[in-house]
């Protein structure tokens, strides 16, 4: 091995001009990464047809801020104008998207879906009346993973498959930046919809599941054809 | 029992009952692995970071909109970005990327 000279002194010069000062922490990096997979499966509407409109906790369209969670919340919290998503399809309820927010399992207990995609007529009467989504409304989620510096543990992949349980377990994603050959192993035995190298920088992966959210729309679509 | 008598009992026992599931154990990262890591990290934080940025802003039909995270039921942190402000980021992150590509392979030579 050969590093060629004045590479890394050139990989050092570059470093502070490419950081993002707003990505300093790993959570921060989270909080991104979230709302980057909520636009993939907003990405994934559009490609099946849905007409999306991006909306405020208020109700008003979001045109001038748009305002995502750093941490879960309730969907009909007002602190902020959180947005969401509106997806509509032709001749279909029409669905909302959202980022952080939580969702009542089937044992009443209340859990964080990073991204969840849910009837708007449910998320009405949550903001109506103050409570909490049933999971049974969440036509998609997903459980997001932001590991750069290690690996996701296999307790996190044992806590999704508990999860899955809890909110059913079809159309339920794990998705993570960083490959971990336990928690591959772990999942592989039980579902297909997991990538354990999700990132902009694999973009093959970004593709095949978008592609999975697309069949999950499909599948929707094809309820009220 | 004599040592060889014992062993002989081992082996025909083993050849009876072959061992059913491998044994686990811990195993160290090895170099490669950890240098895989360490470059991974810095793409996914630098290279990836960009990419996501991008993404949204783009989902979102905006360039000079300000994109806002800000706390919901815990923390107390907020943070926001515009995608007309990572031009100049953009180009680094992309020179940083090709400079990561050539320690890839100057490492797996």
């Amino acid at each position: 091995m050969t590093i060629r000279p004045g590479l890394l002194a050139s990989i050092q010069a570059i470093l502070p001009t490419a950081i993002s000062p707003n990505l300093t922490t790993g959570s921060q990096g989270d909080d991104l990464y979230e709302a980057y997979i909520w636009s993939v499966v907003i990405a994934a509407a559009k490609n099946k047809g849905g007409a999306i409109e991006f909306k405020d906790v208020f109700g008003n369209i979001a045109s001038t801020t748009f305002v995502f969670r750093t941490s879960p919340g309730e969907l009909w919290w007002q602190s902020q104008s959180y947005c969401h998503a509106e997806i509509e399809f032709p001749s279909c309820p029409i669905l909302e998207a959202h980022v952080g927010i939580y969702v009542a399992g089937r044992s009443q207990v209340r859990h964080e879906c990073d991204v969840a995609v849910l009837f708007k007529s449910e998320a009405d009467v949550c903001r109506a009346r103050r409570v909490l989504p049933r999971a049974s409304k969440v036509i998609l989620s997903v459980e997001a993973k932001y590991y750069v510096n290690s690996t996701p543990g296999l307790s996190l992949g044992r806590a999704f498959l508990g999860l899955r349980d809890e909110i059913q377990r079809t159309n339920r994603f794990f998705i993570a930046t960083s490959h971990s050959g336990s928690v591959a192993k772990l999942l592989a035995k039980h579902t297909r919809d997991f990538d354990l190298q999700f990132t902009p920088t694999n973009p093959h992966n970004v593709d095949v599941i978008r592609g999975a959210f697309e069949k999950v729309f499909d599948a929707f679509m094809a309820q009220y054809a | 029992m004599k040592p060889s008598t014992l062993l002989k009992n081992c082996l025909s026992r083993l050849a009876l009952n072959p061992p059913s599931a491998e044994f686990l154990a811990r195993v160290e990262y090895s170099a490669q692995e950890k240098f895989d890591i360490a470059i991974g990290a810095v793409r996914a934080v630098i290279v990836g970071a960009i990419g996501m940025q991008d993404a949204l802003a783009e989902t979102l039909n905006t360039q000079d909109t300000e994109i806002t995270f800000a706390p919901g039921e815990t923390g107390d942190v907020r943070h926001a970005y515009r995608a007309v402000d990572l031009s100049s980021r953009r180009v680094a992150a992309s020179g940083l990327n090709d400079l990561l590509n050539q320690l890839n392979e100057d490492v797996k030579k």
